[in-house]
């Protein structure tokens, strides 16, 4: 994947992404770390179309994401929110069947094809004919993420998809993500979980304050450079070794 | 067993009314009647059907107008349901027969009473469709959004599955508000449950009667309605 952002900004009330500017070639799973409120989710939901900056310009894989192309692109993405975000009035299976028979107009017998397939994939043929609010948030967490690979895309994009579960069920859920390495996708992530960033990204974003502090290769979480992300990264495994 | 005595309490009430009111009731010469009864709960049941599903429809449109991002669209319906909810049922009812018809060139004082009827419920419908909506969170808009869903996709699949529940209540005041509000068709001559008793007791000089039977009448068509519905509520909760 190629990943470019040149000059990006984003207002609400004040500024949350201030002038960013990166060019990312050939890697597979990027990670954006960051304190709370340091803009990584909200870079996110650009890199999804489901906002768009102020000024500045954001191109994956050479095509530019704007309001003109975000529909055709947004075919092409999935994306797993902090909740799990299914639809409470259906069951796991008819959540995952309503977008590819219903709205994307997928042949009947193929859609249910493809969803047992997934179903089966994240270890939830039991509970397919549950609905959300009754099965485990770990399990409804896996049903979403199944759902964000339902038509087959080739970027699926993370925001915290743990940040909700307790370490039991985020252990569950990042083993699931990450079984997925080898289906040849593109990953972008947020996370607070260390670990996995370390054994799932192959490039590391750090943000602080609406910026890019730090970015490079996976290896470079054990050599940082500035203060702010040595701090960062010692606040985040000692938090991590509490929750543990 | 203490529901049974809730019941029998108010059965004791309203047989003590019945039988201490006047001096020799003569409700036989009401009863007697019964084709004629029929076939005004007869009328008042279809009048009041036909005007909860026109009103469930017109103020679901009345509610998406509300909900208009164009300016004018919005401020129609604001109007509308402003004019509507502080016009008197009567009032409206005149307006229907001897305003509107002659206008659309309708005489069926049926018809136009559904459409009285239908004109003065609708906004009260469409305000709870404005609450009921708010079952549905922002993070499914998120999600509908992402895979672009379209509008009509979004509320076949996933808004108006979810506002049914919370709009049955709204449904059961709906209906038995449009039963008792039909008696006012009378004025129209249409003939519903309340003109005929009207009709039967003046014939008989016994109107005390006809309005105790005329009561009765009523509940035991909105209470049996009311029960109906919140079986269906309690097992669609399921």
């Amino acid at each position: 994947m190629k990943l470019q952002l040149e000059k990006l900004i984003k207002n609400y009330d004040k500024t949350i992404l201030n002038d960013l500017n990166l060019t990312i070639d050939n890697v597979q799973a990027v990670g954006i770390i960051g304190a709370s409120g340091c803009g990584k989710s909200t870079l996110l939901r650009l890199l999804a179309g489901m906002e768009f900056p102020e000024t500045g310009k954001i191109r994956i894989n050479e095509v530019p994401i704007n309001l003109k192309t975000v529909k055709s692109y947004q075919e092409n993405i999935g994306y797993v929110f902090q909740k799990h975000n299914l639809f409470p009035h259906l069951t796991i299976r008819e959540n995952l069947l309503l977008i590819l028979e219903k709205v994307k107009k997928m042949d009947k017998n193929q859609s249910e094809k493809r969803i047992d397939g997934l179903l089966t994939q994240f270890q939830l043929n039991d509970q397919a004919d549950q609905k959300p609010n009754v099965v485990s948030g770990g399990q409804a967490q896996r049903a979403s993420i199944a759902r964000a690979l339902s038509n087959n895309p080739s970027l699926i994009l993370l925001d915290e998809p743990t940040a909700a579960l307790d370490p039991i069920l985020t252990g569950e859920v990042l083993s699931s993500i990450h079984n997925l390495k080898n289906l040849g996708k593109d990953f972008i992530f947020v996370t607070h979980e260390i670990s996995f960033l370390r054994n799932f990204a192959d490039y590391v974003i750090f943000m602080d304050e609406g910026q890019i502090i730090e970015h490079g290769d996976i290896t470079h979480i054990d050599n940082p450079i500035t203060e702010k992300l040595k701090q960062f990264l010692a606040f985040e495994t000692k938090n991590q070794f509490i929750g543990e | 067993m203490q529901t049974i005595l809730a019941v029998a309490l108010f059965a004791g009430i309203i047989g003590y009314i019945f039988t201490n009111t006047i001096d020799d009731p003569k409700y036989y010469l009401i009863l007697n009647e019964k084709s004629l009864l029929l076939e005004g709960i007869w009328t008042t049941l279809y009048v009041s059907v036909v005007t909860l599903v026109l009103s469930m429809i017109f103020g679901f449109i009345l509610f998406l107008m509300m909900d208009s991002r164009i300016a004018f669209i919005k401020a129609v319906a604001m109007l509308f349901k402003e004019i509507m909810m502080g016009t008197p049922l009567l009032v409206m009812v005149f307006l229907t027969v001897y305003v509107f018809g002659p206008m659309i060139q309708l005489q069926d004082k049926v018809l136009l009473g559904i459409l009285a009827l239908t004109l003065y419920t609708s906004p009260y419908l469409a305000n709870s469709y404005r609450t009921a909506v708010e079952v549905v969170d922002e993070d499914q808009y998120t999600v509908m959004n992402l895979y672009n869903f379209s509008a009509y996709q979004k509320y076949r699949y996933v808004i108006l599955p979810q506002m049914i529940k919370p709009m049955i209540p709204s449904f059961i005041n709906g209906l038995s508000s449009t039963i008792k509000g039909s008696a006012l068709l009378k004025v129209v001559s249409v003939t519903e449950i309340s003109y005929i008793i009207t009709l039967i007791s003046q014939k008989n000089w016994a109107s005390i009667e006809g309005y105790l039977v005329m009561w009765v009448a009523y509940l035991l068509i909105t209470i049996p309605l009311s029960l109906l519905a919140q079986k269906i509520g309690k097992e669609m909760s399921h």
